[in-house]
């Protein structure tokens, strides 16, 4: 989901990383005071950003003939949050966009908003709204990263749209054919990065259930 | 749920045969409607360093080694972390 470097007008590329900039400055602060205040969560910090790097890394082909990549800053969003996800995601982003020519740094203010801000709040949200609801961590946080994966995709479709409107259908025409682009191929995708997140979460919620107990993951009871 | 990943990340195999050629990028796939939509867009910066074709999917396995390795070590200290909690747990309810 990357938009690939240059392939933003300046006035949005400038745009977008306006609009990332205070996510990430306010996510290093709160980063910083995790760090600080539960020393003993750096483990899994150290596992969430590992599991963002893997997962964004890898590209899978989809059941529609094209191929793609997860995200994997659900795992993140659901541990730490979406602030500290902010600054996660955009260092995986930023390691892409310098060594590998994956996604750009005139981009990087846009792929942060979908992949380290957008779709890690979707994300940190539908997990709290199924737990509310009773569901256990495994289906809640599979249903989280799934749904933050997909949002991920439509933010990135959106903000081509709004880059590079159809000259007779407009915004709403761009819209529903870079959706179209990702959306075939991204469900299947979303589905295994649910899948994934949901497993690495019950076997973290095994070995650390007081340092996930601490950060609200589990409740005092569980 | 492992199963399940699997067998979702294979039926495209399955499906489209076993050839990674066939199955485009979605990156790539934007590209090409950005020119349908806007043939005269030129990109106006180009990435600083640009890895050959066969660089860049060494360098994506790289990462993901990277990350795996990274991944392993955080759930060998957590658990290891976790028996050391239990066992010491055992031993003070065991006085």
């Amino acid at each position: 989901m990357h938009i690939m470097e240059g392939f933003l007008p300046v006035a949005h590329a400038v745009g977008w990383t306006i609009a990332s900039a205070p996510f990430v400055a306010h996510g290093a602060r709160r980063l910083n005071r995790q760090m600080r205040e539960q020393p003993q969560t750096k483990l899994l910090l150290g596992a969430a950003g590992a599991f963002a790097f893997i997962l964004s890394a890898l590209k899978l082909p989809s059941l529609a003939g094209s191929s793609s990549h997860p995200t994997g800053t659900g795992l993140s969003a659901i541990l730490f949050g979406p602030s500290v996800t902010a600054v996660l995601g955009t260092i995986v982003l930023l390691f892409q966009a310098l060594l590998l020519a994956h996604g750009g740094l005139t981009t990087l203010g846009a792929n942060a908003f979908s992949m380290a801000i957008a779709g890690p709040w979707i994300a940190c949200g539908v997990f709290r709204l199924a737990r509310r609801l009773g569901a256990g961590i495994g289906l809640s946080a599979g249903l989280a990263a799934a749904l933050g994966d997909l949002s991920t995709y439509l933010t990135t479709a959106f903000q081509l749209a709004l880059a590079f409107p159809d000259p007779s259908s407009g915004v709403t025409g761009s819209l529903v054919k870079f959706a179209g682009v990702y959306a075939v191929t991204q469900i299947p995708l979303a589905v295994i990065e649910g899948l994934v997140t949901a497993m690495i979460l019950n076997l973290l919620a095994s070995y650390s259930r007081d340092e996930l107990r601490n950060l609200a993951v589990l409740a005092q009871a569980e | 749920m492992l199963a399940a990943a699997i067998l979702l990340a294979a039926a495209p195999f399955v499906r489209h045969g076993w050839s990674a050629r066939e199955f485009s990028g979605t990156d790539d796939q934007a590209e090409t409607a950005i020119r349908q939509v806007r043939p005269d867009y030129e990109p106006w910066f180009r990435s600083l360093f640009e890895p050959g074709e066969g660089a860049e999917q060494r360098l994506f396995a790289l990462q993901a080694l990277g990350g795996a390795g990274a991944l392993g070590y955080c759930l060998f200290r957590l658990r290891a972390r976790n028996r050391a909690k239990d066992a010491s747990a055992s031993e003070t309810r065991g006085h």
